[in-house]
């Protein structure tokens, strides 16, 4: 039985969905790299400016990145790769970096510039790297630190759509520093007065929101490797990143 | 900015966000939770695959739900071309021999059952270690989920619980209990319709799996399954449907001395009939059928349909139902109704051998129209009729009177005594008849009025004799004494009954009507109306009597 073979069936996800591909042009593929590249720019964006360009540069350097990266022969590469969305993407901005000076040539020549479908706020770009403090870390420790950093982000706004879609924004917008809070918080009871419910309430709320964040956290992961099974390895690489080790 | 420290891992907090947290605990979540495979193993559960593998005439697509009693999985069925849901059961079960015997069995049952409101059994069977059943896929979400999201409005909940009526009604015809009713076991389509998962196999799993997974099933089990009864039917799910009924109108459980729905919630009054009774605690004191739920969730929804007009009369006057249960010749000794039968949205009609109520059909009628043997009344037909219009076969007595013998402000009949009194024999201040006494009298034979000779005959015709002699017997004595014999008892008893209608015993409350204690208001006004009643009755029989008989000492004075 030919369809009992397709080992991959069950572990469908966006990343190896585009790997399957091999093609954007293909099937869901491009839709899935596009996706995947608006959700994870902010770490190239940061390489760059490490890489000491200036924002308006920067920008213009992003948007250069990711056209290239939606080319066909750049997937070709991936396939070969079958590797991690992030590793495809560190790759694919060290080979960029290094030929950074062609690509700032080609800009200002007006040339290659290829219209991409992505829509990146680089203003929010700016903010956020001007809150950074990168300067003791390397361009790939930087790459991952960010990728870490915006992978908390996506699997918050994954749970407080959830929470929205129920109606019950009040209890995210109460609970959210409960997750993992580094500093001390209010107690539980005045959060219960808040919401006007019980204290009981309040913690059984706060155990399912955090549940909740562990899975969405390994769903948005999920979403970038290549099978399920390496989750939780990503999760720890990206810890260590953060930690520094 | 000063570089903060998480208390947590002690590694800085450089977020930029602060309400987010530390960024490595948050990571470490995701690292902590296990994963589904981590789960599935745990449980010992096929993942996707290893089911797929195991079963090859299906294609296993997914994971949908897992749990300690089990894992749902969807697959595709090739040669049917339809999406099922697999249900596989905890594998130590299949090492179960017993248990094995009992889930075939159970499952060709089940696989009988076929209704659009049970989720429908294809198949099932064994392997690879797992006993699994092929179902009907329900593309939706558990009551469950609706209810913790809070997507239930009571309005729905009506609108659901009959479905589910219909679904038990369907099962318990053919002998088939669930045991299991619970919203973790009804699921709701896309379209908001109502199924019933897991007949049969939830009871099968509760008792082969003796752990704390039951302990969120036994709030929904009825006393006598809860305390291992052995006589367990239909009525176990009867009374578990009125968990879940509570539980969709208030969001929360019943407790053991649960506040009535409509106190726990904003919801209609009505729904704590409904309540109640299903949630009896003995099962001969609930409803004995769901179909009866059904109907009076319908009735309520029709109730709700009618004009608002229509809708405030009845529901402002539910008034009083209450029947003795001593009966003879089928009618009962008692019946008090008043006011409207919010299930047929008609006036109640009190019928029996005593009946009190607006109308009252009865031996003894009382009501504002009152018909009996004594019907008395605002208007009261009968044998003997009283009241403001009283129309008697026999005797009328009442502002209008009419009858054989007529007392009234305004009396016709064979013999009238009142104010314009108009008859065979009329007594009165202007009075017409064969025979007419009175202020200014008119009559065919006998005309006696101020300065009128009345002729001679009365002392030696029949009429005459009746009327000297018949006629002030009868008004001095027997009037008084039915009167006083028959309308004192019975407002006695009527009282009796009114108090025993404030704490009426379990089993004695009929048609689920008025659970409520009737309201000491009620009573007293009641009770001050009958014995009210009582004694101007009689005040005007005893007066009336007088009247006639003074009349009737001067007649005979006179001729
Ligand atoms: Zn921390």
């Amino acid at each position: 039985m030919q369809r009992k073979s397709q080992s991959d069936r069950f572990e469908t996800t966006q990343w190896s969905e585009v790997l399957l591909a091999g093609n954007p042009n293909q099937l869901g593929a491009k839709e899935a790299l596009d996706r995947l590249c608006r959700k994870y720019w902010f770490p190239v964006y940061a390489v760059l400016r490490k890489r000491g360009s200036t924002h308006t540069d920067a920008e213009d350097l992003t948007q250069a990145f990711f056209a290239e990266v939606l080319s066909d022969n750049k997937i070709a590469v991936a396939d070969k790769a079958r590797g991690r969305f992030r590793w495809f993407l560190l790759t694919a901005c060290n080979n960029f970096v290094a030929n950074v000076h062609r690509h700032q040539t080609a800009l200002k020549r007006g040339g290659g510039q290829k219209h991409i479908s992505i829509n990146i706020d680089m203003e929010s770009g700016l903010q956020r790297y001007k809150s950074l403090e990168d300067q003791q870390w390397t361009a790939e420790q930087i790459f991952d630190r960010r990728w870490a950093l915006e992978l908390i982000d996506h699997a918050t706004n994954r749970v407080r759509d959830e929470y929205e879609a129920r109606g019950k924004a009040a209890w995210f917008e109460a609970l959210e520093p409960f997750i993992a809070p580094g500093t001390e918080l209010p107690p539980h009871n005045q959060i219960a007065a808040g919401l006007n419910v019980s204290v009981g309430a309040v913690k059984t709320a706060i155990h399912r929101l955090r549940k909740r964040f562990g899975v969405a956290l390994q769903e948005e992961v999920a979403e970038t490797v290549h099978h399920r099974k390496e989750v939780k390895d990503e999760l720890k690489i990206l810890l260590d990143a953060l930690t520094g080790a | 900015m000063p570089n903060q420290f998480c208390k947590t891992c002690g590694g800085s907090l450089e977020s930029t966000n602060p309400n987010a947290g530390c960024p490595r605990c948050l990571l470490r979540m995701g690292i902590d939770e296990p994963t589904i495979a981590q789960e599935l193993q745990r449980f010992n559960l096929p993942t996707p695959e290893q089911l797929d593998r195991a079963i090859p005439r299906l294609d296993v697509i997914d994971l949908i739900a897992h749990g300690g009693m089990g894992a749902v999985y969807r697959a595709r069925q090739p040669e049917l071309d339809r999406i099922v849901a697999v249900k596989v059961l905890p594998a130590e079960l299949s090492k179960n021999r017993l248990f094995v015997e009992r889930f075939a069995q159970e499952a060709r049952t089940l696989a009988k059952l076929n209704h659009p409101h049970i989720v429908t059994v294809h198949d099932s069977g064994i392997t690879g270690g797992w006993c699994y059943i092929v179902m009907e896929h329900v593309d939706g979400i558990t009551l469950r989920d609706a209810i913790s999201q809070q997507a239930i409005s009571p309005e729905q909940a009506v609108e659901i619980v009959p479905e589910l009526c219909e679904a038990l009604k369907a099962a318990h015809r053919q002998g088939i209990v669930h045991r299991d009713i619970k919203p973790e076991n009804v699921l709701l389509t896309r379209d908001g319709v109502a199924k019933i998962a897991d007949f049969g196999i939830a009871k099968l799993l509760n008792s082969a799996i003796e752990t704390d997974f039951n302990a969120g099933t036994r709030r929904y089990m009825a006393p006598e399954q809860l305390f291992g009864g052995t006589d367990i039917d239909h009525r176990a799910d009867i009374y578990s449907l009125g968990v879940v009924l509570y539980e969709l109108l208030t969001g929360q459980v019943p407790a053991e001395d649960y506040v009535p729905p409509s106190r726990a919630a904003e919801i209609d009054k009505r729904l704590d009939l409904v309540v109640r009774k299903t949630l009896q605690k003995r099962p001969e004191l609930r409803y004995q059928d769901v179909r009866e739920i059904a109907e009076e969730l319908e009735q309520m929804r029709k109730d709700d349909e009618m004009p608002a007009r229509q809708k405030i009369l009845v529901q402002a006057n539910q008034g009083i139902q209450w029947k003795s249960r001593a009966r003879i010749f089928g009618l009962p000794v008692i019946h008090i109704a008043t006011g409207f039968d919010p299930k047929t949205r008609k006036k109640r009609i009190a019928k029996g051998w005593f009946a009190v109520g607006d109308v009252a059909i009865g031996g003894f009628a009382i009501g504002g129209l009152g018909v009996g043997l004594i019907g008395i009344g605002g208007a009261g037909m009968g044998l003997v009729g009283i009241g403001g219009a009283g129309i008697g076969l026999l005797l009328g007595v009442g502002g209008g009177a009419t009858g054989l013998i007529a007392n009234g402000g305004g009396a016709a009949g064979g013999i009238a005594v009142g104010g314009g009194a108009a008859g065979g024999i009329a007594v009165g201040g202007g009075a017409a008849g064969h025979v007419a006494i009175g202020g200014g009298a008119a009559g065919n034979f006998v005309a006696h009025a101020a300065g009128v000779s009345p002729p001679g005959w009365l002392d030696n015709t029949v009429i005459g004799s009746f009327v000297t002699e018949t006629l002030p017997w009868l008004f001095s004595a027997l009037l008084p004494t039915i009167y006083l014999c028959v309308l004192i008892p019975v407002v006695l008893t009527g009282l009796l009954a009114l108090l025993k209608q404030r704490n009426p015993k379990d089993g004695e409350m009929l048609e689920g009507e008025t659970a409520k204690p009737v309201p000491l208001r009620y009573l007293f006004g009641l009770g001050a109306a009958m014995v009210g009643g009582c004694v101007a009755v009689t005040a005007a029989g005893i007066q009336g009597s007088t009247i006639l008989n003074q009349v009737v000492e001067v007649l005979k004075a006179r001729f």
